[in-house]
């Protein structure tokens, strides 16, 4: 299949199995490494870029993402700076995937960030950060940020710094997306709603008078629990089971909906149809547990990754 | 001479270079490695001394009270 990426996150695990599976993934041939992101969440977690750096430093070709990073839990003018550290430190192969969260409103108050300001905050964020990256020095006055003359160096390797992917299903996300955006990342969806939410961001591109197909590339891409097993109705269960304690809710009928599972087959009619909606980078995180993730991890990429013509990832 | 420990702290430089005198540092048997502060202090011989403001080019850092500020830059009263 034509274009396609996919890279892999890493949940929360011993340093020395994730300094593996990264360096795993990278020979195997996936194109990027994820973290996902949280400052206090219903189980363990990293933190994202502290986690990024540490997988950087032992890989050398495969591009890392936060996937993605609840930019409001920071100041953004610390977060412009740790961004644009860890683009330098790993030779300009950060993607900056952004995302409002808000599913653990524990975290805003742990924060100190009101949760009902977190959408203006990535928004106003985001600007903060791009005006950081490329201009030296810069002044910046609005709701939440005011500065003047503040010079960020080093600027990130990436020139007016790493692609921003905006996290979320919501129309606000897919409006952030359109106007913000250099990629969407989705989670949880259906490939009928996946292209239908593809159409809406390039319909809000129009309206805010951006063409998402002039410039720097927009990359679609969508996060997709897996679990791959010839027995569906195991890769199922096993799914249900992990996803239900890393979110506290039930899982049991949303995996039939939502996960990729089952027999390498049945995975690629699954991944067809939503390289069909509009797909272009996947990020594949395997929920079989821990201890069967470098299984999981090999064979996708054994029976997987060869169906898929890939190409170099967007700058 | 009593146990003493030695560190090296680490400045901005490309990549590559900081890996290598890190893993370096190890081997050759310094204790720790640090990243440095990104600002210096003013420097001064003893509490009391008075030291030079913040220079312009801090910008929206500098005190605009017109005090002095401690080695650890705050403002004094």
């Amino acid at each position: 299949m034509r274009d396609t990426r996919f890279g892999v996150t890493l949940a929360f695990q011993a340093p020395e199995s994730l300094r593996a599976l990264a360096i795993r993934a990278e020979a195997l041939g996936f194109d990027s490494i994820w973290s996902g992101d949280h400052i206090a969440f219903h189980n363990p977690t990293l933190e994202s870029l502290t986690t990024l750096s540490h997988l950087a430093a032992i890989t050398r070709r495969v591009r890392i993402g936060t996937g993605v990073y609840l930019l409001a839990l920071r100041h953004p003018t610390i977060a412009a700076k740790s961004v644009a550290t860890l683009d330098v430190l790993s030779g300009g192969r950060f993607v900056f995937g952004v995302g409002v969260g808000g599913e653990f409103p524990k975290e805003f108050e742990a924060a100190g960030v009101p949760h009902h300001e977190r959408g203006r905050r990535v928004d106003e964020a985001i600007a903060v950060c791009r005006l950081l990256w490329a201009k030296s020095p810069a002044s910046f006055e609005g709701q939440f940020v005011r500065f003047t003359d503040v010079a960020l160096e080093p600027k990130p390797v990436q020139p007016g710094g790493p692609p921003i992917w905006i996290g979320g299903r919501s129309d606000h996300a897919l409006r952030r997306a359109a106007r913000l955006g250099d990629g969407w990342v989705s989670y949880v969806v259906t490939p009928e709603r996946y292209r239908a939410s593809l159409e809406r961001i390039h319909a809000f591109a129009a309206e805010a008078g951006r063409d998402l197909r002039a410039g720097r590339r927009f990359e679609p891409a969508h996060l997709f629990f897996a679990v791959m097993d010839d027995d569906w109705d195991r890769a199922r269960v096993q799914a249900a089971r992990y996803l239900t304690r890393q979110y506290n809710q039930p899982f049991d009928e949303l995996v039939k909906k939502y996960c990729l599972l089952g027999p390498p087959a049945v995975c690629l009619e699954t991944l067809a149809r939503f390289v069909e909606a509009g797909v272009r980078t996947f990020i594949i995180g395997f929920v079989a547990g821990a201890d069967r993730a470098p299984e999981q991890l090999e064979r996708f990429a054994a029976e997987v990754l060869p169906h898929f013509s890939t190409s170099p990832s967007p700058a | 001479m009593p146990a003493v420990r030695f560190g090296v702290t680490l400045a901005f430089q490309p990549p590559e270079s900081l890996r290598a005198l890190a893993i370096r540092a190890e081997a050759l048997g310094f204790d720790s490695i640090h990243s440095r502060r990104g600002a210096s202090p003013p420097l001064r011989t003893s509490p009391q001394e008075e030291v030079a403001r913040a220079k312009p080019a801090l910008g929206a850092l500098r005190s605009d009270r017109g005090g002095t500020a401690t080695q650890d830059g705050t403002p004094d009263a």
